[in-house]
């Protein structure tokens, strides 16, 4: 029973003059247990869609499903009850100064006993690969940037949900925190949760997402999954997006005339000596 | 925290209004503050309530944007009203049980009900109508005469500046934490006392050290563009007063002191 986002549209200040159309007609779902990603400049809406998402925020027009569960039901909002979501910088979310206690923080208002969020919060930290036994007890304040940020992501974690939304959540992280990232949604991935990451370094997305959906203007431009072509990629490279390095190789040799596909590694390495010898284009 | 229009932002237009000088919106507002304070009930208060109506006509803001200033104050005005109407003395008009209530009653409701709209819409054309830094300049130039007796006019006016600057940003920094905490499953809405009050320490002890960090960042950033106090300092937009901004002055007092007179 996947996320279902319905024909939402989303605008700021709506009646003003700094009324600001942020989503317009999205559709989009979300499947279980998937790997999503959403991609675009910034102001092109991903974040807010991730809020309409998590119901956060209500939509103006449309509707939001998570699990077959609306989020306006009879002109009232409802919460969503599994689903995480991760802010941006969110260790500037903390409020109390011992690790233990900032994850088990939201676990209190499910008033769940001591002994189940213990677990939990032991649970969440070993998934974003901090020992519970050295960090229950750290200050906060005394911890890295990337330390920090995932006892952030071990907050949300600790509640356990089904759908855990990120965002940006590579911002202001060194090469080895984006690695380690990968690694803990891969982890949650086989630990059946559903991800869901916005981002705007498409590089990072196609890594590790099932599927990417490419936000422009407030509404899906196209899709992006495992099964795209070249020419799908070839689009998004003509439209002036970033790729990994390895894919613009590959369009700028095409670009020049040579017929390479992406699983042809000899025709790329043959491609590049090519234009280093300055040979005649094939 | 509602994602619409916030109290006091300024709402960009070409109006009349919008065209005057800063100084002139002030001084007007001032003039209708006096006014509205001194006018007496029910007909001076009525009469003076047209050109405010005038005003907010020509403002070419829309009205609910008024009536958003006006909602914060609702509670206020209303337990003012309930509490004139039960425990004024004088003439009975109904009685149920212990409680009477009185015409004085209900004439001095009205009267502190519609004196404290009109304040609030005056001071919401005030700011409609007028950026803040316009304002801040404004009130630098109204206050100079202050600095032959010893007062930092200028600091005290980059201080409300800065404070109004960040404003809208410490709402919006709050509106973005208060949905954080929401994702992380902090309720504000439910649970005992206990737990509510903990809830909105979750909103502040971050929205605080937010605000000392920007505090820090903003003093770090006017030192290096070498800061140093009012002292000989100028300006990019001079004010200057026109001949429209004198006759609107002069049509506005003329206007009170008919009506109070």
């Amino acid at each position: 029973m996947p996320i279902k986002v319905n024909n939402v549209s989303y605008a700021y200040q709506v009646g003003t003059p700094y009324e600001k159309l942020a989503l317009r007609d999205v559709v989009l779902t979300i499947n279980d247990n998937s790997v999503v990603g959403l991609f675009g400049i910034t102001s092109s809406g991903k974040t807010t869609l991730l809020q309409v998402m998590a119901g956060l925020i209500v939509p103006q027009k449309g509707q939001v499903l998570v699990d077959d569960v609306k989020l306006i039901a009879k002109g009232k909002r409802r919460k969503f009850t599994n689903i995480g979501l991760v802010f941006q910088f969110p260790e500037t979310q903390f409020v109390l100064d011992r690790v233990y206690d900032e994850i088990a923080y939201g676990l209190t208002y499910q008033n769940l006993d001591k002994f189940i969020i213990k677990e939990r919060v032991e649970k969440s930290l070993g998934l974003v690969g901090l020992s519970f036994s050295t960090y229950k007890d750290r200050n906060i304040r005394t911890l890295s940037s990337g330390e920090k940020r995932r006892v952030a992501i071990a907050t949300i974690l600790a509640l356990d949900t089904k759908y855990i939304l990120l965002d940006e959540p590579t911002a202001g992280l060194d090469y080895l925190g984006r690695l380690d990232l990968e690694r803990l949604i891969a982890d949650l991935k086989a630990n059946d949760k559903t991800v869901v990451l916005v981002s705007h370094n498409l590089n990072y997305l196609l890594n590790i997402c099932d599927e990417i959906y490419i936000i422009a203007d407030g509404t899906i431009d196209s899709i992006i999954t495992n099964k795209s072509s070249l020419m799908d990629l070839e689009a998004l490279y003509m439209a002036n997006y970033i790729l990994p390095a390895y894919l613009e190789t590959v369009f700028k040799l095409r670009a020049r005339g040579y017929d390479i596909s992406l699983n042809n590694k000899e025709a790329v390495l043959e491609g590049i000596a090519k234009v280093f010898r300055g040979d005649n284009y094939a | 925290m509602h994602r619409g229009i916030r109290v006091g932002q300024y709402i960009p237009s070409d109006s009349i209004l919008h065209n005057l000088e800063a100084r002139t919106k002030i001084i007007a507002s001032i003039f209708m503050l006096v006014f509205i304070i001194v006018a007496s009930f029910p007909y001076k208060l009525l009469a003076l309530s047209l050109p405010v109506i005038f005003l907010l006509k020509i403002s070419q803001v829309r009205f609910f944007i008024y009536l958003e200033a006006l909602r914060p104050f609702a509670l206020i005005i209303l337990l003012t009203v309930i509490l004139q109407v039960l425990l004024v003395k004088g003439t009975p008009c109904y009685s149920l049980g212990i409680i009477t209530i009185t015409w004085e009653g209900l004439i001095l409701a009205a009267a502190i009900s519609i004196r404290l709209v009109l304040l609030l819409v005056v001071i919401r054309i005030l700011t409609a109508t007028t950026t803040p830094q316009q304002l801040m300049a404004a009130l630098e130039k109204l206050l100079k005469p202050f600095t032959y007796i010893g007062l930092p006019v200028q600091e005290l006016v980059m201080i409300m500046t800065i404070s109004i600057r960040f404003i809208p940003l410490f709402i919006e920094e709050a509106s973005r934490l208060s949905l954080a905490q929401q994702a992380r499953g902090i309720d504000y809405g439910s649970g005992s006392i206990k737990q509510r009050i903990r809830a909105i320490s979750s909103l502040l002890i971050p929205l605080l050290r937010v605000a000392f960090n920007r505090a820090s960042d903003i003093a770090i950033a006017m030192e290096t563009r070498c800061y140093n106090g009012g002292l000989g300092r100028t300006y990019l937009h001079n004010l200057a007063m026109t001949k429209t901004d004198y006759v609107f002055l002069a049509v506005l007092l003329f206007i009170g002191v008919f009506v109070l007179a």
